[in-house]
């Protein structure tokens, strides 16, 4: 009688098990999933713009896009929901979060507030600020036919991410970072022509020449940045209306591409300032987390020579006076690079070429931690999570603090020192 | 208590005894034999003197007329060794001191015990005018030799398999245990079919408790007929209801005399080729005689590899329909798009493709099995290449539902036991349609259901889900890792055995 009883109640408690809804009703057959890779979010005129895109289908079928307005989030969502009435949109598995400049100069409260409390949305999406551009352009317009934003942000993320992928920002990143210092670190991203065209088909002259554009476009990031606003304000107008979905590139237009545009503080909620592509060396050394990178100094000749940066840490330590209060930061950071290319034709086994090249490169990575820390003292914006640093390292003291770490931020005294070493030259001359 | 196995008596089924209350005379044995077109009786005088006449009956076919002839009838019929035999008494003592040739020569005194032995295979000599007789053991040789397992191959074992001749398969037992502590105590079980069945086990290592429990239910077994290893099996577990194996099933003799010298007890049935060991837990049906033979580490992988196939098997097919039909947030994205490119198009549910090719496949089986071998392998070369082919082009199936019902399919195989992979082919198809109903959750229902059942089973005393849930960290070590044979000294304890070590 016991286990009879023991049975029934558990064959009550089944629908239980279902959540609120019947058991029968969150049952979705996989094929009718429209599963969103990409969402971008934008303000236009008051109202939320949300810009979705899925992954290219493997039959040939090419991205699907598709972008639906609405008082909130949750608004513009449904009325995505009414407009794609063929598949279920799927938002469990969104990888990349975008959102437009001018929204995110808005502030980035209601769209975290929204991927928090989604019950489908993961919270470790990583979350981009589309530099000098909006995310509707993004999402829609970046890729062609074979390729849409969802594989463009792959590269973007994969070139963003370190060895320990710590570099791409996530929005429980973010939000961790808001609430702890205030401020955080968002990646950025820029649309850029490339004349490259994605996919089979493209000839090798074509190529070679897109690859040089590209290449040209990726270091002239931070100078172009005007220009490509101006396009793409041209793109934002001939973009589609509400719940119309774009297959873009037309013929003989030159497709978008997606490439890292340096980072984006949050401060307060609100985007403040972006930081150049090439300060990620200093964010990398700061958060602990240096991405293999390239950095080019001058040689003893005045050429330039390309070094690449294989390990590196920066340790702060604190300053505080008699009477306890923080009046600095001795930033001690370690280098370690190898020569790559040098500017001119000369054995690179010498100590005095060695010591030439180390002495620069010290140089340059001080001057960027220096640019970096200041724009945080000047900012004071803490997106550093320096004051994580600090608490660690003297706990007692900084939980005696009389005013709050931002706040001294811009009366600290900075101390740096950096020491390089340039460990093997892959000169095969020796 | 039991304590040794003379305990038991010669045969310990004593129901229904006396059937035939009449004395033992020849017009008694043709009444009781009457319309049988096999019974023969043959009336010769002893010594050729007319003044003592002796029936000589037997079941033809069921003796060897050679033995009956050249060492019954010739030696009974000779002058010289009638030695002037005045009564029937003094032929009868005669025929018990040798003046048969036969080795086997029982003085019979009911007519029971007469017609159990005309029935298995020996040949009576009746004495009417004292109601006795002499059986003689002259069973025919006409029966199937030994040959190789064909269920459980074995690449370093022994290639020998029981056949359908009890005494045969005793035999080979002994020949493995070559003490007198093998104790074999027969009984007939089968109001019609008299069929032998011997209780194998080693005195001093099986637990007596178990022995005696054994016993108990054979002798509480009333049947017409015990003709296949199912009747046995359903009268004498703890729970026949349930769809678990109970008893462990092997052809191999050498697998059984280590069962038996691991404190198992066995039985082994008379037309049956299989015999069969108890008690089991679920951990007994995941070994396999090789493992004795491999390396420690390679029989540790086995046994890992077919733990973790046991719940492919299981689980596989139920947990991409609760995946593919519910959770698809679980799948990694790039699975994800895979699996939804692969069932574009196709127009049934993820559900009923799975089930759909559950059945199919077990129909396959079932195909394959019920022909001869060639067509057998058509059968299946036709289901898995052309059927299977043309439904993925079809898009009748996504490949991905045959990939996981293949996969299933492929994992069940590996469990050694056939009894254990039914069991898991039928949960399978439960979990799927949990599954469809529920999601997880429904795949967790019954598998909670499963695991409560799982507890509360036991198999002669011994929990079926030992060493798992004992508390014991060494038997539950020894379950998934087969240490070297100098460090296993000691048998397992849930089986109670008198001798707990096996080697110093």
């Amino acid at each position: 009688m016991k286990r009879f009883l023991s049975l029934l109640i558990i064959i009550c408690s089944l629908p239980t098990f279902s959540g609120c809804s019947s058991i029968y009703s969150n049952y979705r057959e996989i094929q009718q999933l429209m599963v969103i890779q990409t969402m971008g979010f934008d303000r236009e005129k008051g109202a939320m713009q949300i810009s979705m895109a899925a992954a290219a289908e493997a039959s040939g079928g090419g991205p699907r896009r598709m972008s639906a307005q609405g008082g909130t989030i949750t608004a513009a969502i449904d009325r995505a929901y009414k407009l794609s009435y063929e598949e279920e949109i799927f938002l469990s598995h969104v990888n990349h979060l975008l959102v437009g400049e001018a929204a995110a100069e808005e502030g980035l409260g209601s769209l975290l507030d929204y991927v928090c409390q989604s019950p489908t949305m993961r919270i470790d999406i990583p979350l981009y600020i589309v530099r000098g551009g909006t995310a509707n352009q993004a999402v829609m317009e970046v890729g062609d036919d074979n390729k849409g934003i969802s594989e463009v942000m792959q590269t973007v993320r994969e070139s963003f991410a370190s060895p320990s992928n710590s570099h791409v920002f996530t929005v429980a990143d973010t939000i961790n970072s808001l609430l702890r210092y205030g401020s955080a670190l968002v990646c950025a991203v820029e649309c850029v022509p490339s004349s490259e065209p994605i996919g089979p088909g493209s000839g090798e002259g074509s190529q070679q020449g897109s690859s040089q554009d590209s290449q040209q476009s990726e270091g002239q990031t931070g100078q172009q940045g005007g220009d490509q606003t101006a396009q793409q304000s041209e793109s934002q107008d001939t973009q589609q209306g509400e719940g119309q979905a774009a297959q873009e590139t037309a013929q003989g237009e030159t497709p978008l591409m997606a490439v890292p545009a340096g980072y984006a503080v949050i401060r307060e909620g609100k985007l403040c300032k972006f930081i150049e592509t090439e300060d990620a060396v200093a964010v990398g050394l700061i958060t602990d987390s240096l991405p293999i990178t390239d950095i080019t100094v001058k040689d003893r000749n005045g050429k330039d020579a390309a070094l690449e940066l294989t390990h590196g840490s920066a340790d702060i330590t604190p300053v505080w006076d008699g009477s306890g209060q923080l009046i600095g930061l001795d930033v001690q950071a370690q280098v370690k690079a190898s020569v790559l290319e040098t500017g001119s034709w000369e054995h690179s086994d010498g100590n005095e070429y060695i010591n030439h090249l180390t002495a620069q490169l010290e140089s340059a990575i001080s001057q960027r931690l220096s640019e970096l820390l200041h724009c945080s003292m000047q900012l004071k914006a803490d997106f550093l999570g320096l004051a994580g640093q600090v608490e660690r390292k003297s706990p007692e003291n900084y939980r005696l603090m009389s005013q709050s770490f931002p706040e001294l931020l811009p009366g600290l005294e900075l101390e740096i020192t950096v020491r390089g070493q340039l460990s093997h030259t892959n000169d095969m001359k020796e | 208590m039991y304590n040794n196995a003379s305990d038991l008596g010669p045969g310990f089924h004593r129901q229904k005894q006396p059937e035939y209350k009449c004395l033992i005379s020849s017009q008694g044995l043709d009444d009781i034999f009457q319309h049988c077109g096999d019974f023969e009786t043959r009336e010769i005088l002893f010594g050729l003197e007319k003044k003592i006449s002796l029936h000589v009956c037997w079941l033809d076919g069921v003796v060897s007329g050679t033995a009956v002839t050249e060492e019954i009838i010739r030696p009974l019929t000779q002058l010289s060794r009638s030695h002037d035999a005045g009564s029937e008494q003094q032929c009868l003592e005669l025929i018990l001191l040798g003046a048969a040739y036969s080795y086997s020569a029982n003085q019979r005194d009911t007519m029971d015990q007469v017609v159990d032995d005309l029935t298995h295979g020996h040949c009576a000599v009746i004495l009417d005018g004292i109601n006795r007789a002499v059986c003689f053991e002259v069973r025919t040789a006409n029966v199937r030799g030994i040959s190789e397992p064909t269920m459980e191959k074995s690449l370093k074992g022994a290639k020998d398999s029981f056949v359908e001749t009890l005494r045969v398969n005793t035999s080979l037992v002994r020949r493995r245990i070559c003490s007198p502590k093998l104790k074999i105590v027969e009984s007939s079980v089968g109001r019609k079919s008299n069929t032998r069945v011997a209780v194998l086990f080693v005195d001093g290592v099986a637990d007596p408790a178990t022995v005696e429990e054994l016993a108990r239910r054979l002798d509480a077994l009333d049947v017409d007929a015990l003709l296949a290893t199912g009747t046995l099996e359903e009268y004498i577990v703890d729970a026949p209801l349930s769809p678990l194996p109970q008893l462990l099933h092997t052809e191999r003799p050498d697998r059984f005399a280590m069962q038996l010298m691991a404190g198992h007890i066995g039985l082994l049935v008379d037309g049956i080729p299989i015999g069969l060991m108890l008690p089991v837990s679920l951990a007994d049906f995941m070994q396999v005689t090789g493992d004795s033979s491999n390396h420690y580490m390679v029989a540790t992988f086995l046994t890992l590899l077919r733990y973790l196939s046991f719940f492919v098997a299981i689980f596989l097919p139920a947990m991409y329909v609760a995946v593919a039909m519910y959770h698809q947030e679980m799948i990694p994205t790039r699975l994800l798009l895979s699996i939804i490119e692969a069932k574009r198009d196709v127009p049934f549910s993820t559900a009923l493709e799975i089930i759909g090719m559950i059945i199919a496949f077990e129909l396959l089986q079932e195909a394959g099995l019920r022909l001869p071998n060639p067509i057998g392998d058509t059968i299946s070369i036709i289901g898995a290449l052309i059927v299977g082919q043309s439904a993925v082009e079809a898009r009748v199936v996504s490949p991905i539902a045959i990939i996981v019902v293949a996969t299933s399919g492929i994992a069940c195989y590996t469990l050694p036991s056939q009894d254990l992979g039914a069991v898991v082919r039928l949960l399978r198809l439960v979990l799927v349609v949990a599954a469809l109903a529920a999601g997880l959750f429904g795949v967790g229902l019954v598998l909670c259901l499963f695991l409560l059942h799982l507890a509360s089973l036991d198999s002669f005393g011994l929990n079926y889900t030992a060493p798992l849930t004992d508390g014991r960290s060494f038997p539950l070590l020894r379950l998934l890792i087969r240490l070297p044979k100098p460090m296993n000294k000691y048998r397992d304890p849930n089986l109670n055995t008198p001798d707990k070590r096996r080697q110093k």
